[in-house]
């Protein structure tokens, strides 16, 4: 009997520990390649971002929202844009190629996906080895981006798109690598960087 | 027992039982050592449980304009400590450089802040519990 009621309690104790939502936690990393190599990692509970991100009052950052007004954004109406694209099946729809730089923009499921990769094809040589390979892969939810673009046009909503975050259980959002530099800003429920 | 010794016995005991609540609330350590040659050495533990009264007891004049630069940044602090205390243990922030090397994290309800640098190594810790407390103390 006793054998019993205590696996029942062990039972109920480790289904509440699973039901309980395990923390998010937002990361960045940033290694620099050069002489020095700094190396920057970043671990922020998405709790604390949101808790923290009302109480900042600065003039352009507010209620966890940031004013991006004079950007191009504010003449185009990327809400209605990007509802068009997440109601469409998956598709490259974007593709610029340039001397300099391809960029793509695409839809693969509930992710938006967009891939900037440099060229640098009219650089001198020295240029065109430290600039090879230089990428750039962003990776966010329509649900993330909606969020984030929640408010007026000269506005974004940063807090909102935090909260959307919170939804996904491991999501690399940025990849950077270039000569230089290599970023990169994932959600997951480590309390570490790798 | 006389009165003289139950007197003793009931000092004795309250002061225990303030030592408890105050060790029990942590401590907040600062410590501060210059590399150079002939170089300062700054050590200060305070338990936590009197950070705040000791905040509250710098007189104002000295704080100059501290008071106004901490003031709107409160509630933030407030938030951050409720938060972190809740989150779990681990590294907050790591810089390592060639010059530099900083750490902050989460340890058993207290943030830890380590820097070594060329010119000084620098540890602070404090309970979160405390850090509101003594933040507020210090805008009043």
């Amino acid at each position: 009997m006793m054998k019993r009621t205590v696996g029942v309690i062990v039972g109920m104790l480790v289904f509440t520990a699973l039901a309980l939502p395990a923390d998010r936690w937002i990361h960045i990393r940033v290694i620099e390649a050069g002489p020095d190599g700094d190396r920057v990692r970043v671990n922020v509970p998405l709790s604390l971002a949101e808790a923290v991100l009302p109480t900042i009052r600065s003039d352009r950052f507010c209620d966890g929202k940031v004013k991006v007004e004079g950007h191009a954004f504010d003449q185009v109406d990327l809400r209605a844009l990007l509802e068009a694209v997440r109601k469409t099946g998956d598709n490259q729809y974007v593709t610029v190629e340039s001397r300099d730089e391809n960029v793509e923009v695409a839809k693969a499921g509930e992710f938006l996906l967009i891939k900037v990769h440099e060229n640098c094809k009219h650089c001198t040589k020295k240029d065109q080895a430290s600039k090879a390979g230089n990428t750039v892969d962003i990776k966010i939810p329509f649900k993330v981006a909606n969020a984030l673009l929640s408010g007026p046009n000269d506005e974004l909503n940063v807090l909102a798109a935090i909260r959307a975050l919170d939804e996904y259980q491991n999501l690399e959002l940025v990849t950077v690598k270039d000569g230089h530099d290599d970023v990169r800003i994932w959600v997951d429920s480590n309390n570490a960087a790798d | 027992m006389t009165a003289g010794m139950a007197i003793l016995a009931g000092a004795l005991g309250v002061v225990a039982a303030g030592t408890v609540v105050v060790c029990n609330e942590g401590a907040v350590r600062v410590d501060v050592r210059e590399k150079s040659r002939g170089s300062n050495h700054i050590h200060l533990i305070l338990p936590a449980a009197v950070a705040p009264a000791a905040a509250f007891m710098i007189p104002r004049s000295k704080l100059h304009d501290a008071r106004d630069k901490i003031r709107p940044w409160l509630p933030t602090i407030k938030a951050a400590s409720v938060e972190l205390a809740r989150c779990a243990d681990g590294p907050l922030v790591e810089v390592d450089s060639r010059r530099e090397h900083v750490r902050i994290f989460k340890l058993r309800g207290s943030i830890f802040i380590d820097v070594d640098s060329d010119e000084e190594t620098v540890h602070v810790s404090f309970p979160l519990e405390a850090a509101a407390d003594t933040v507020s103390q210090l805008a009043r």
